[in-house]
Parts: C-alpha cells; structure tokens; sequence
C-alpha cells in the first residue's frame, strides 16, 4: 500500500514537471519586451518630418504597432481585411466602398468613428473623395471615388501611409493597434503598453519598452548580454553577430541599394561611361563580403520574390568590357561618389565600387554627404519598397526616379502583365542612370526568450509582428 | 708721398694684409671645420636612418610573425584550407588584428594570391598580390620597402611577409608600417638639420610627395628639379640649394636613394644641412676681422706715424740738406747724431759738401783768373791792331822828322791822320764792349712792332740801295690787326736793327730781306729772313754765344744782345737755316710779359727751334729786384733804372754752379777745329754778362760801373 503511494506520488510529481515545462513553452501574457533601434525617433506622428529614411521606416513599424490600417496584406500580397471587413468595387474600380468594422474601440476609451478613417485617408490621399455611410442593417460603409481607376486600391490602403488614427484633444495619436503609447521620449525611449480592448485580442507582452538611437554596438551587446529581446541589426553586422551566438531573423530583401546619378554634373551625363562604371561593379562580392551574404545581388529594380524576373538580369561584371568602354575616359576627372557618412554599410559598398572601377581603369572618389552644399556626380541611395505588389513598388521606384530621367513616367497598367513590368523594369535602368546594387533585407537580432516571432511579408506595412510574441520565462 | 707717408701707408697695408690673411684662413678653417662636421652629422644621421630602417624591419617582421602564429590566424588558415571555405567570414579580420599590433598595413592573403582581409584598404577584398607568389621563402626576405596601395591613396612601407601552411595552402600575411612623417619624426636630427622623404609614388614629381617630420614640406616645389634629376639617374649624392639670396639661407641636401625590393626607386631621403651657422660665423670672423683690421689700422697708424717718425726724422734731415745743396747752399750739413747707417750717411753727406765747397770756391778762383786772363787778352788783342799801326805811324813820323823834314809835313798830315783813325778804332772797340755792358733794362710801354719795323727799314733803304753795294731788296709781310705789345721800343728798334744788319752781312752779293709780323699765341712773333748762304748746324748752335762771329770783323756781340733784349722782354729767338737757303731768325715777344728781368738761370737756346732764353743776369743777385710792370703801356718802376748799373758790378765775378746743369748758350765748346769760325771770346769761362771794361782788378765785383 505504502508503495503503491509512493508510486502514486511519484507518477503525479512526474506529471506536475511535464505540465510545469509544457506551460512554459506554451505563449501567454505577461512580461516587457526591450526593445532597441538605431534610429532616434523624433515624433510617432506622420504630420512630422523625418531626417532619415531609418527613422522614417522606425516610425512606420511605430506606428503599426499602435494603429491598424482597412485592409492589410496576407502572405502572399493579397489584401486581408483589417478595420475593414469587406469590399467591393464599382465604375470600373474607380469607385470603392468598405464595410468597416463595427465596434472598434481606440485606445482613449471611445469607439473609433467612420470619420475619423475619413479624415486621416482624405488627408493622407487628397485626391480622393471619401465619404462614410450607415446601411440599413446598421453597419458603416466608406466609400471612396478615385479620380482613375484603381484595382489595386485595398493593397494600396494596406500601405503605411494609410494608418488609421485619431487625435486627441492634446494632438497626441490615438489609434486602435494592439499597443498604445505610455512613454515618450523622443529620440531616446518610448513605452508601449498592450492595449487590452483592442480588437484583434490583447498582445502576450505587457509592454514593449524601446531604446532609440542606440548604436550597432550598443545594440548587440545588450542583445548578447540578455538587456534587449529585439534589436535591429545592420545587414552587414548579422552575420557576426550570429557567428557570436546571436539570434538573427532576416526579412525579404525589401531595400533597394542603387547608384543613381545626378543629372548635369560632368561624367554622369555620358552613357558610355555609367555602363562602364555599372559594369566593372562586382554585385556578388557586395553581397558575400561587404553584406555578408545577406541580401541579394540587384541587377533589376524589383526583387526576384516580388517581381519574379529579377534573374533576367544581369549582375556579375564584365572586366573585359569595363577595359575597353573605360579606356576612353582616361582623361575624365575622377566621379565623385557620395554616400551617407553615417551609414558604414554605404561606406563599404562605396569604396568598393571605388575599387572595383580602379581595376577596371576608372577614377571614382568616394565622400561621405555632410549635407547641403555637395555636389556629386553619383550617389548610394536605398529606397524602400513600398509594397510587395511589384506594380505598386516599381510606380514608386519610377517615380522617385522620374527627376534622374527627367521625363514623366507613363502610368503601369493595372493589372500589370509580368512582362510589362520587366519591360519597365529593364526600361527604367536601360541607360544606367540607376544601377542597382544590391537588395538589403531587414536584420533583427531576438533574445532567447523571445518566442513566435514569424517575419512579416516585407514592405507590407505591418511593421514588426511585436503583438505575436511572447516572452518565455515571462509570467503575469 | 712723403717717405713717411710711404713707410705709414706700407705699415697700415701691412696690418691689414695680416689680418685679410688671418681672417681669410679662419674663414676657410672654419668653413672646412663645418663641412666635415656637416658631413658626419649627414652620415650620422643617414646611418641613424638605416639603424631605425633596420631596427623597424626588424619589429614588424617580428610582429607579423606574431599574427602570423595567432591562433585567429592559424585557425583562419585551416578553415580556409578546407573545400568551399567561406572567405566572406574573414573580410573584416585585418581591420581589428592590424589594430591589435598597430600596423599601419595588414593584409590576409590566400594561396592563389586574392586578398581576404585588408586592413588599409578593405574595400580591396578579392583583388591579387601576385607578387607574393613569386618569392617561395619570405622568411629570409625580412622586411623591404614598397608601394602600398590604401583606400587613401599610394603610399610608402615598410613591409614584412609571414607564411602560415596547411597542407598544400598558404595563408600569406603581409604586415608593415607606412614610411611617412611619423618615421620621420622618430629621427634624432641635430639643430640646422632636417630630414625630408619623397616617396616616389608618381611618375612625375609631386609636391604632396614630399614630407617632413610635420608634414607636407614646405617649398615642396623648389626641390622639383632635384628630384626629378635623381629620378633620371639615382645616386647618393650632395648638392646646395638657394632659398633666397641669402647666403645664410643656403642647405646643403645630401640625397640618398631608397630602394625597393627589385631595384626600384621608391623613395629619396634629403637629408639638410643648414648653412646658417657657417655663413653667420663667416660674417663674426669677417666683423671681427674689421674690427681688429680697424683697431690694428689705428694702432699701426699710430705706431707707423711715430716709427716712421724716429725713422725718416734722419733721412728728411739729408733730404733738406741736399735740397740746400741742390740750390747752391753747399755748405749746408746735416745734424744726424746715430751711429747706424743713416748716421754714417748724414757723415758722408756732410763730407761731400766740405768737398764740394772747397772745390767750388778752388774753381770759382781758377776761372775767376781764367776770365780775366782772356778778358785781357781779348782786350789786348782788340787793341793791339790799332795800336801797333798808331806806333809803326808815330816811328814814321819821328824818322821823318829825323831824316826827311822836308817831308814831314806831308809825312806829319799823312799820320795824324792815320792816328785819328785808329785812335777811332780804338773808340769803336772801346763803345762796343761798353754798349754790351750798359745793356739797359727794359722801360716798357705801349709799342707797335709795325711800327718799328718800318722806321728801321726807312733807315736803312738807303744802304739797301747804295751806290756801290749789290741790290738788298726788303720784303714787308706786316700784321696789321697785330696787337701793341708791352715792350722798351729803343731796345726793340736796336733789336731789330742789329737783325737787319746780319742779314745785309748775310749778302754780300745782295738779295731781299723779308721782314713778316704775325699773331702767335699769346705774343707776336717778327720774322727776318735772307736769302744769304745760310749756316752750319755748328754756327746755328753758337750763333748767340757772346763774341762767337763768322765775320772777319765781327765782335760776336750783336745776335748776344739780340738775345739778351728779347729775354728780357720774356720772349723768344730762334733761328731757322739751312746752308745755301738763308736763314730765317724769329723773335716772339709777349704781348703783355708778366714780369722782366726774372732771376731765371740761363736756359738752353736751340738753334732749330725758338727757345726761351733767359735773361744775362745770374741768379743769385740779391739786388737785382725784377721788374714789375705797374700798367700797360707805363713806364717800368725806377727800380729798374739801377738795373744796368747792378749788371755790370755783378756779372763779372758770377760764376757758374758746378752743380747746375751746364748751358748751350753760355760757353762755345766745340767749334774751335771749324777754322771758319773765330770766337771772340774762346775761354768757356767768361763770364756772359760783362760789363763795361774798366781799370779795376776783375776781382772787385760790388763796383759799379762808371
């Protein structure tokens, strides 16, 4: 008897462990989540302008922790509802109308009201014509008319510029997101706090507390040393950190690393000597040395996981050629190439498009931009995708390279066939203007209690999927 | 100069010889002094160079070994030693291994030669080292010097190669340290010198090339030349280079050329010297030597002036003396009281004019007896032709009043007669020794030549054209516009008179007499010419000396007074002829003479040229005062009134200075074996101003005359 007891007590001990372990690596709530970010973040708020485009994308993941959008984008692009539910198109897409989601409270308290999404969309598209109806059944409608036709708007509306919000009283943001801001700092350190009423369920972490400004160093540290759960990472830096034991989460490559060059300045206004210069660069060496093979090798605007021809063009060099085209401009004055002095990863990459148009006979000095004033023949730029639609992404690409062509661009059709896009694509860097170099992804480094992270779809304005974590160890 | 000035100036440029002398040889001591001290701190610093060049090989061979043998390193060659290693994981190495041992340069490179990690350029990931294949043993290369490319540009290093093998791999590690100003900086360089290295990194030269211990050198341009002559034939060497006209701005470069590894010229190392010191103690040693030239001037000045003094006091003291002598004071002596040569010359200078003295007043004795001797035979020979025909007539008329009575009355006219002749001759002989010694002194006054000129011809047309006598015909070639001249015109008139009576002796068988008046200089000049047989050269010469005649019956006196009337005018005479072609006698006179009767010795009389002749009058004669024209034109002072009378008392006891030089005119001397000349006076010693005969003893000299 006695020995059955014991038995008893052993099987039921045995049993208090293994359910103790299960619930330890089961997700629930509780805990804080430390966050740091090299961007110093000056203002949440959209209406504030940014310095750089680091601190801008940093706001935009801000952003999305906090506010929601009407419609978001699933694993493969395509449009999910958000604060909308449904949608329908009409007058040939050029007429829109959105059953928005009832019961939504924001995170003063209040129900988020039809025009407040009118007001922020109207304000952030002003050439739409928005207006909010109430059907019969009692549920809201947006309507929105386009001036053209616009299949792709729900995707368009998943974009970051579309967050739905609503100012309070102090001017202060107020959106409907899983976290809403505690703290602020700005520049320094902000508090997000799970936001309990919010309508896509609570967040595991009790709160997100996040360090801006923080130098890569800093950053790894502290990710090292067990200070930080999740920490951006350069692309260039990834790779030694998880040589150091760190744990590295890669995006997509979202980020398009180009040389662009300006219009007017001396060699950049002969075609001849870009191609040369596109071709003595060596995309592969940018990707295995200086990114340490994260990201991928650019010889087209879009990415192969966005546009799907990316492989059709060409990006390893032709020393051969590059000889021949660059023997002609022995007498050129050397091209001056800027780069964002801040930015190490620009730096590298620039002094290896030195060296590389060196060996192939071509002067290239390198200069960091120190601001206003320099004038450079060609320059680094990143530009991020906007959206994983490569229609949507490629317009924009065009767009913002429309002043380096200096001609308008002719509006994508809508669907666009893959072949109109790679017809656009080869278009838009047919007289190297544009070089693309490399696709950068987004690096982060996560903490070893930091449990279900899953990489969003790039460039879909999800912003960093904080809400899905849970923190192990982490109880309420 | 004076002798003491002479031994003064000698003994100034003697010390400042010395000290040229002596500042020159410091200056060039000196000058060597700091051109070997300068060469061994160039060698010393040259070989501190090649000691810290070593010594730098050294450490960085060491230190690359020392990364070489890191385990990072090793581990690094294994897993690049296997399959399909991953190079990308070691781009960044070198950056923080080249920091850890602080080198300047690093570079990880694998076995084909591609670098994997550079820490000077790290951008240059994947490019080749081909040189490192070509040598299989860099353990025995040590360390060289190089080209290194960075991601700043070329630059100079010192390099060295380690080798890490696994397997057949090789894991090349190449370390060095940039060759700039920081190794520049590390040298020890002596004051006034400085180091510089051009790191020949271009073809051409570069000014940003060339550094110092600060930096970028300055003036970088000014050695462009240099270093361009260098490039073309690299040797080590020296040369100097100017930065301003300065002297003291001058370096001196030493240039050596540094080497790479197969004989290329990487570098050059100038090592300066400044010339600073050098010229400023050149310009210490010249200021001092000034300064001891001029107190050694002063000094000299001083000591050479009071030496000079004690020296030349003697011989200043004989200079005087023979000075006196010189003007006829031969009893002058000499006071000198030393015992060395100057001493025993004052002694023999004072003997000498004991001697001269006694010989001159022994000599003055002897002619003065001479002179009378001939005076007297002269004068008896005068008149001894008159008078032995007055006693052969007196004989006459006593024997015929003795034996022809009845005749001597005829006989007693016939002799009287013949007595008043000769008793004439006789006053004529008398008149014309009388005249020659009453030579008057000039009265002057306003004379025209012309004029007289005229008035003596008038008197003599009549004797031109006499009956009885050849045709003389007078030619005038007269000067109108000539100017009054300050003259006596009595002894003018008997001046040109007594010419115009030579030329008519001059022609016996007749011909013209040309008379020209002309404008010469400052004077006018009178010119008689003939056209009579001329003379020797040997009567030219004697043709003013007293009582020289070459006429039967000449006294010889009348061209001496010629001459003695134109000297007192301070003119001139001279006398143009040629045997067969006249001759041509020409007389200037001064316009306005200055001053007469000039106690002048007596010069020289050419007979080819005009000479200044001087006047009768010895020197010497205290008083004979000269005459002083007071005006133009106004008679001369009264003073000269009592110079006939002084003439004649002093001349015939004057005799010559031995010492003076001997006068043409005084004395004939070589014309007595010409048998056509007869002196009248054939002693050299007569005295040339006689004066008027008379009864005394010739020894009476301060008598007047009567």
């Amino acid at each position: 008897m006695k020995r059955r007891a014991f038995q008893l007590l052993a099987v039921v001990s045995m049993g208090c462990c293994a359910l103790t372990l299960r619930s330890a690596r089961r997700p629930h709530y509780g805990g804080t989540l430390r966050a740091e970010v090299g961007a110093a973040v000056l203002s949440i708020d959209p209406a504030f302008p940014t310095d750089t485009a680091e601190q801008n994308n940093v706001r935009e993941k801000l952003l999305a922790l906090m506010c929601d959008r009407l419609v978001t984008l699933e694993e493969h692009g395509q449009p999910k509802p958000a604060l909308a539910t449904s949608w329908q198109a009409a007058a040939g897409y050029k007429l829109w109308s959105f059953r928005l989601r009832p019961n939504v409270m924001a995170q003063d308290g209040a129900p988020l009201t039809a025009d407040d999404i009118v007001s922020v969309l109207e304000a952030a598209n002003p050439r739409w014509r928005i207006a909010a109806a109430t059907n019969p059944d009692g549920s809201t409608m947006l309507n929105i008319e386009l001036p053209g036709a616009d299949p792709s708007l729900p995707a368009e509306l998943a974009m970051p510029r579309n967050f739905v919000f609503r100012r309070s009283a102090n001017g202060s943001l107020v959106g409907t997101g899983p976290f809403q801001v505690s703290a602020w700092q700005a520049g320094h350190q902000a508090v997000f706090s799970a936001f309990d009423a919010a309508w896509q369920g609570r967040p595991f972490v009790d709160s997100i507390e996040l360090k801006m400004g923080r130098a890569v160093r800093d950053r790894l540290i502290d990710l090292e040393t067990g200070k930080a759960d999740f920490v951006d990472v350069p692309p260039d830096e990834a790779r030694r950190a998880a040589d150091r034991g760190a744990r590295i989460r890669a995006s997509l490559p979202d980020e398009l690393l180009s040389l662009e060059f300006s219009r007017g300045p001396r060699a950049a206004e002969d075609p001849a000597f870009r191609h040369a210069l596109a071709l003595s660069i060596d995309r592969s060496a940018l990707v295995n040395f200086v990114l340490q093979r994260q990201g991928e090798a650019a010889g087209s605007p879009l990415p192969q996981w966005s546009s799907g021809t990316a492989f059709l063009f060409a990006a390893a060099p032709d020393p051969a050629q590059t000889k021949q085209l660059a023997a002609q401009f022995q007498s050129v004055p050397a091209l001056l190439l800027g780069y964002d002095g801040a930015n190490a990863l620009e730096k590298a990459v620039a002094e290896r498009i030195a060296v590389n148009a060196r060996e192939a006979g071509i002067h290239v000095n390198v200069q960091a931009e120190s601001g206003a004033g320099n004038t450079f023949d060609a320059r680094l730029v990143r530009r991020r995708m906007i959206s994983p639609v490569p229609r949507i992404a490629l317009t924009d690409l065009l767009l913002q390279w429309a002043p380096l062509e200096g001609a308008d661009i002719a509006p994508l059709s809508d669907p666009a066939a893959p072949e109109d896009l790679y017809a656009r694509e080869r278009a838009a860097i047919e007289n190297d203007r544009v070089i693309p170099l490399v696709y950068l992804p987004e690096t982060f480094g996560l903490s070893a209690r930091m449990r279900d992270w899953k990489s969003p779809l790039p460039a879909s304005g999800d912003g960093w999927p904080l809400a899905q974590v849970w923190l192990e160890g982490e109880g309420p | 100069m004076t002798f003491r000035n002479k031994i003064f100036v000698m003994f100034t440029l003697a010390i400042i010889l010395a000290v040229a002398v002596v500042a020159t040889g410091v200056t060039y001591s000196a000058r060597d002094a700091f051109g070997d001290l300068n060469a061994r701190r160039t060698t010393a610093l040259i070989g501190q160079f090649q000691n810290e060049f070593s010594r730098r090989g050294l450490d960085i061979v060491r230190r690359t070994q020392g990364v070489a043998d890191a385990e990072a390193t090793v581990r690094m060659a294994i897993e690049l030693a296997r399959p399909q290693a991953d190079v990308s994981l070691y781009v960044h190495d070198a950056t923080g291994v080249s920091q850890q041992h602080q080198l300047d340069f690093l570079d990880f490179v694998g076995s084909d030669g591609s670098i994997i990690s550079s820490a000077e350029w790290p951008a240059r990931f994947g490019y080749k080292m081909d040189w490192l294949n070509q040598t299989p043993d860099w353990v025995s290369v040590g360390a060289f010097l190089t080209r290194m490319d960075s991601d700043s540009g070329p630059s100079l290093a010192l390099l060295a190669v380690s080798t890490v093998r696994v397997g057949e791999k090789t894991l090349y590690v190449v370390g060095g340290e940039r060759l700039g100003k920081e190794f520049l900086a590390s040298l020890v360089l002596p004051s006034g010198m400085r180091a510089l290295l051009y790191r020949n990194l271009d073809p051409n030269f570069t000014a940003a090339n060339l550094i110092d211990a600060g930096g970028p050198a300055n003036d970088a341009d000014r050695f462009a030349a240099l270093i361009a002559e260098e490039k073309q034939g690299p040797s080590e060497r020296s040369t100097e280079i100017f930065w301003t006209h300065d002297p003291a701005s001058a370096e001196m470069f030493h240039i050596m050329p540094l080497w790479g590894r197969q004989k290329a010229l990487l570098g050059l190392l100038l090592v300066g010297s400044s010339e600073r010191e050098v010229v400023d103690l050149e310009r210490r040693i010249l200021l001092i030597a000034f300064a001891v030239a001029a107190v050694g001037v002063l000094l000299g000045s001083l000591t050479s002036w009071w030496a000079a003094a004690r020296i030349t006091l003697p011989v200043q003291k004989l200079a005087a003396g023979a000075e006196q002598v010189a003007q006829g004071n031969w009893s002058a002596h000499v006071e000198v009281h030393s015992r060395d040569e100057i001493g025993k010359l004052a002694a023999a200078f004072n003997q000498m004019t004991d001697r001269l003295a006694d010989q001159r007043d022994r000599l003055v004795q002897t002619e003065r007896v001479a002179a009378w001797r001939e005076l007297a035979r002269r004068l008896a020979h005068e008149l001894k032709n008159p008078l032995f025909p007055m006693q052969i007539t007196l004989e006459n008329l006593r024997r015929a009043r003795a034996e022809h009575s009845e005749q001597f009355d005829e006989v007693f006219q016939e002799s009287t007669g013949m007595l008043v002749s000769e008793l004439d001759n006789l006053k004529s002989i008398v008149a014309r020794f009388g005249d020659f010694a009453r030579m008057p002194a000039p009265i002057l006054q306003r004379v025209n030549l012309n004029e007289i000129v005229r008035n003596v011809v008038r008197v003599f047309e009549s004797q031109f054209s006499a009956v009885g006598r050849p045709q003389i015909t007078p030619d005038l070639h007269l000067d109108d516009s000539l100017p009054p001249i300050q003259a006596d015109p009595l002894l003018i008139h008997k001046v040109f008179e007594n010419l115009v009576l030579n030329a008519m002796d001059a022609m016996p068988a007749g011909g013209t007499i040309s008379v020209g008046t002309s404008r010469y200089q400052n004077a006018v000049r009178l010119e008689v010419a003939d056209t009579g047989a001329g003379l020797t050269p040997e009567e030219t010469k004697h043709l003013f000396t007293p009582y020289y005649t070459t006429k039967q019956h000449g006294t010889g006196l009348g061209l001496a007074i010629v001459q003695s009337v134109v000297s007192d005018h301070n003119g001139t005479i001279g006398v143009e002829s040629e045997p067969g072609a006249g001759t041509t006698i020409r007389v200037d006179l001064p316009i306005a003479p200055t001053s007469i009767l000039q106690l002048e010795p007596v010069g020289k009389i050419s007979a080819l040229s005009p000479v200044q002749t001087r006047p009768l009058l010895s020197s010497g004669s205290e008083d004979t005062a000269p005459s002083e024209p007071t005006d133009a034109g106004a008679p001369v002072a009264s003073e000269n009134e009592q110079a006939p009378e002084k003439i004649s008392a002093l001349s015939p006891v004057l005799p010559r200075n031995p010492l003076d030089p001997e006068p043409e005119s005084e004395l004939p001397h070589a014309a007595a074996s010409d048998e056509s000349v007869h002196y009248a006076d054939e002693h050299p010693g007569l005295p040339q101003g006689l004066g008027e005969v008379t009864a005394e003893p010739p020894d009476s000299p301060e008598r007047e005359e009567d």
